[in-house]
């Protein structure tokens, strides 16, 4: 072992930097021992301590460096003691930039952010409760786009929500437009007088784009998610929601769409929509109870939002009716949606008897762990290609929803999929009726996916109702007028 | 006007947590917004529960009573005179309970040191006798509004630093730092540590409470805010705090009637001392996270402490529990002549800084510190930028140049370590494993999960009961 050493006279380091030179220079291959310090006492006594300074070592003051090196041979002593001034003077370089960080939490992102007022959230249903509770505490809305939260979390978000003076809209809330700008699966329409507030996504969206579509205008629309309205919620986001439209100077009318709901929370929600003194259109499924003045009812999306157009601006633009002689094509109805309350309207309209069939492919069983087919229709292209096979089958009926979320061309992606299906047809009629939920709008463009679909042999409505009203008349082998 | 009505009334801000679409549609539509990197919890359940009202109102108090905090160093005193429930046969030490079975060298060290110290005994086998003999009583520092650094042996007849919290009326204390080298904190007791505990008590405390006094007390926030701005963190380096320090007491030392050799032995100890302000600081931080603590339902940490064996929390809403797990290994680097085989694990009060947030919390401030574990003045942003993402405030009096100005992220929340996984990043010295070493290097060390994961748990508990209970008045 040989120990070497050196002095740097008026070099003051950092004793931080010192201790780090000293381990990189450690690290070189035999060598035992580096000691690199100021020449203070303290340090002169941490050196002879360690047995790494000889006595015969000249004096050295608290601005001078002592490098010393314990190591197999002179010649490795040597190098390490080049090294560590090699690595005093080397340059300090910033060696890597950190990348911005993104927080982690919600909580943590809404700490101080002074322009911030809601949380979108979609993540899965099991943690979506601690999210929105952060947002709560943060002061922000929620718009809670996960399904799969408990009823018992949906109902402590709301009841503190309600109490702090914020809105939950959700969970499993589709879409809203707040102030014109759409949140989640949101069509692009123009503003104006009426306010939507509605426990269904798609049926906000066919409500908002018929509005647009007959020369209304939207002020707000306002997602409770689906279960709002049921007995264990009793309405507190719908109620909310009435009562923040009744009071908005922008709000001229207020349009109200439901799921099947519990009477007694339908009534209330009535009885408050009255109480805003604002001409009221109501469209609850399934609801029979009593009805407050001024409150209009509609059986219909599309009968909602023509009564709510003719309310506030006294006429409506009429909606084209596709027109085309009986064919061939009698038989069985597949209706395919990617919209829930848009597959409930058609079902109703159409009569939910075999053969007829309609399934919803935004519904739970099909968009666990999957998109949801607003975003990607692959799922549901592939049942359009196999019904190809179903010798029953005449009429496919779809729904194509557009908007910023939307997948970018779904007319274009139903292209494969319709002539595949056509082909397995070996020559019997298959009968396509679309209704596509959007607006000139939307980035997909409402015109060029109709368009896209027509090019298709699609029969193109103008509403889901319609669409519905179709596809029954082509299966009872009438003539579409 | 109520808040729903400012919804539709105002432009959007949206913080996002999901699929990057949303965020996109969003940001397409001119909406401002922040994304959130979300990750599945780190927890399996029960975090809901812990965000409601009645926890945010707990929190909005504790976190008020730590940044509100005004503490000024009022004095020095013998500990016995003004420690609450100190007896001459009681030995204060740092961290969560332990008796001395468990206890490792640089602590049993220390308390040896001690009992030297106060006549008590003469050899550590004497002192050995005496404690195994039960004459002696073991408490931590914490349970008596005090704090010691590394082993935090706290006597009797030791000069205690008092530093009163203007705000909430409370004080805490804290012993006079030794300096580095062989000393009492680190375990050493040879009759030079012990002849300079000596010196504390007849020269250096007196002379240091005779100056503060008659300077009328010095200004901690003030004094800890500018020095953060120097390049301090106050855990692992105090150059500017103790220079700031000593220019505040230094023209009251100079007068002092005492011979002219003792002043200048006094000043050039405290002049030679880069850590001389570690106690002030840590009794500052004491002061603020006392007054703190207590509040019904805060999931707030407001210790964090350690004894050489066990880590120990504690939590604002969870009264005088410890919640402990195994004090880890510092990563860091070693003095000459020391590696990581000689080091002690995680000893120390002096993680109070970073529950008050400062130490590692503001790193971002010190980059030097980060240079033990090779890092770069980046990685030292990183670090305090990362436990932004566990606090629920940001200091009013202690702002970093490098994140422009904003306050040291303060108020170590349970629900968000839990939740995220990231645990507090704390600055330490290391103690050499064997008593009567002392101080081996320094570096960055990480609490065990599991104290946090055991004090979310027993929030959970309490917050189930609290909603099963009739209402409480």
């Amino acid at each position: 072992m040989r120990l070497v050493w050196a002095v740097r006279r008026n070099s003051y380091f950092d004793s931080i930097d010192l201790m780090r030179v000293a381990e990189q220079a450690r690290q070189l291959a035999g060598v035992a021992e580096v000691a690199v310090v100021m020449g203070s006492p303290p340090g002169r006594a941490m050196l002879a301590a360690a047995g790494m300074w000889p006595a015969e070592a000249p004096e050295a003051g608290p601005s001078d460096l002592l490098i010393s090196v314990r190591a197999s041979t002179e010649a490795v002593a040597n190098r390490a003691l080049a090294s560590v001034e090699e690595l005093l003077s080397a340059s300090r370089a910033a060696q890597h930039v950190i990348a911005d960080r993104l927080p982690r939490t919600t909580a943590a992102a809404a700490r101080g952010a002074a322009a911030t007022n809601v949380a979108l959230i979609a993540v899965p249903g099991a943690y979506a409760a601690v999210e929105a509770h952060q947002a709560l505490s943060a002061g922000l809305h929620v718009f809670l786009f996960s399904d799969g939260v408990s009823m018992a979390d949906e109902v402590a978000l709301k009841r503190r929500a309600r109490d702090r003076g914020l809105l939950v809209m959700g969970p499993e809330c589709g879409t809203a437009i707040i102030n014109g700008v759409g949140l989640g699966f949101a069509n692009r329409v123009r503003r104006g007088p009426i306010g939507v507030i509605g426990a269904s996504g798609t049926g906000i969206q066919e409500l908002t784009t018929l509005v647009h579509r007959l020369g209304g205008g939207i002020s707000h629309a306002i997602g409770t998610g689906g279960r709002d309205l049921q007995a264990a919620v009793g309405g507190l986001t719908t109620l909310q929601g009435v009562a923040a439209l009744g009071a908005d100077p922008g709000t001229r009318a207020l349009l109200i769409v439901s799921k099947p709901s519990a009477p007694q929370t339908a009534d209330a929600v009535l009885r408050a929509a009255g109480e805003t003194r604002k001409p009221i259109v109501a469209c609850l499924l399934g609801y029979d109870g009593a009805t407050p003045p001024g409150v209009h009812t509609a059986a219909t999306l599309e009968e909602a939002a023509i009564t709510a157009v003719k309310l506030v601006a006294g006429s409506v633009r009429a909606l084209e009716r596709p027109r085309a002689p009986a064919s061939g094509a009698r038989g069985a109805i597949l209706g395919f949606f990617a919209g829930g309350t848009l597959r409930d309207e058609a079902r109703r309209l159409v009569g939910d008897a075999p053969p007829h069939r309609f399934v919803d492919f935004g519904g739970e069983e099909y968009t666990r762990g999957r998109p949801h087919p607003i975003i990607d229709p692959s799922q549901r292209n592939a049942a359009i290609v196999a019904a190809g096979d179903d010798a029953d089958v005449s009429v496919l009926l779809l729904d194509l929803v557009l908007g910023d979320c939307a997948h970018a061309d779904p007319a274009g992606a139903l292209r494969p999929a319709l002539a595949e299906a056509r082909a397995r047809r070996r020559g019997r009629d298959l009968a396509v009726v679309a209704h596509v939920v959007g607006t000139d709008e939307d980035p997909q463009g409402l015109e060029r996916q109709e368009e896209e679909l027509r090019k298709l042999g699609v029969i193109v409505c103008a509403s889901n109702r319609i669409a519905a009203e179709t596809a029954r008349a082509i299966a009872e082998g009438r003539d579409v007028v | 006007m109520s808040s729903e009505a400012e919804l539709l009334r105002d432009p959007l801000g949206a913080v996002v947590v999901g699929p990057e679409l949303f965020a996109s549609a969003l940001g397409a539509q001119g909406v401002p917004v922040r994304r959130v990197d979300w990750q599945p919890p780190s927890v399996a359940g029960g975090l809901s529960s812990l965000w409601c009202d009645a926890v945010d109102a707990a929190n909005r108090v504790t976190l008020d009573r730590i940044l509100g905090a005004h503490q000024v160093l009022i004095d020095v005193r013998p500990a016995i005179d003004v420690v609450p429930g100190l007896t001459r046969e009681t030995v204060l030490h740092a961290g969560p309970p332990i008796a001395w079975e468990r206890m490792s060298g640089p602590m049993r060290g220390g308390i040896v040191g001690a009992l030297i110290y106060e006549g008590l005994a003469a050899t550590w086998q004497d002192a050995e006798r005496l404690v195994t003999s039960g004459a002696i009583r073991f408490d931590p520092c914490h349970h008596h509004a005090t704090v010691g650094p590394m082993a935090g042996a706290t006597t009797a007849s030791m000069p205690v630093l008092v530093v009163e919290n203007r705000t909430a009326g409370n004080r805490a204390y804290s012993t006079i730092n030794e300096g580095l080298g062989k000393v009492l904190r680190y375990g050493a007791y040879a009759p030079d540590v012990i002849d300079r505990l000596r010196w504390f008590r007849d020269i250096v405390g007196p002379a240091f409470g005779e100056a503060v006094r008659r300077a009328g007390g010095v200004d901690l926030r003030a004094l800890i805010g500018q020095a953060v701005q120097m390049g301090d963190e106050c855990h692992n380096r105090n150059r500017a705090a103790s220079a700031l320090l000593i220019k505040a007491l230094a023209p009251e030392i100079a007068a002092l009637d005492l011979a002219a050799s003792e002043r200048r032995r006094v000043l050039a100890f405290a002049a030679s001392n880069e850590h001389l302000f570690l106690n002030v600081g840590m009794a500052a931080c004491k002061a603020a996270l006392d007054a703190a603590h207590g509040v019904p339902d805060s999931t707030i940490v407001t210790a964090m402490a350690r004894n050489g064996t066990d880590f120990g929390i504690r939590v604002g809403g969870l009264g005088d529990r410890w919640f402990t797990g195994p004090a880890q290994m510092p990563e860091g680097l070693y003095f000459p002549g020391f590696s990581a085989g000689d080091a002690n694990p995680d000893i120390g009060d002096s993680a109070i800084t970073e529950t008050a947030g400062l130490g590692g919390f503001a790193m971002g401030g010190a980059p030097a510190v980060v240079q033990f574990v090779g890092g770069t003045p980046a990685d030292a942003l990183e670090y305090t930028r990362r436990m932004y993402e566990i606090t629920l405030g940001e200091s009013a009096a202690y702002r970093l140049p490098a994140l422009d100005f904003r306050g040291t992220p303060t108020g170590i929340d349970v629900r968000l370590v839990v939740q995220t996984g990231i645990l507090p990043q704390i600055d330490t010295g290391m103690a050499h494993r064997e008593p009567g070493v002392g101080q081996v290097g320094a570096g960055l060390v990480k609490p065990p999960r599991v104290c946090f994961d055991r004090a979310f748990e027993a929030l959970v508990q309490a917050r189930a009961s609290a909603g099963s209970a009739p209402r409480r008045a």
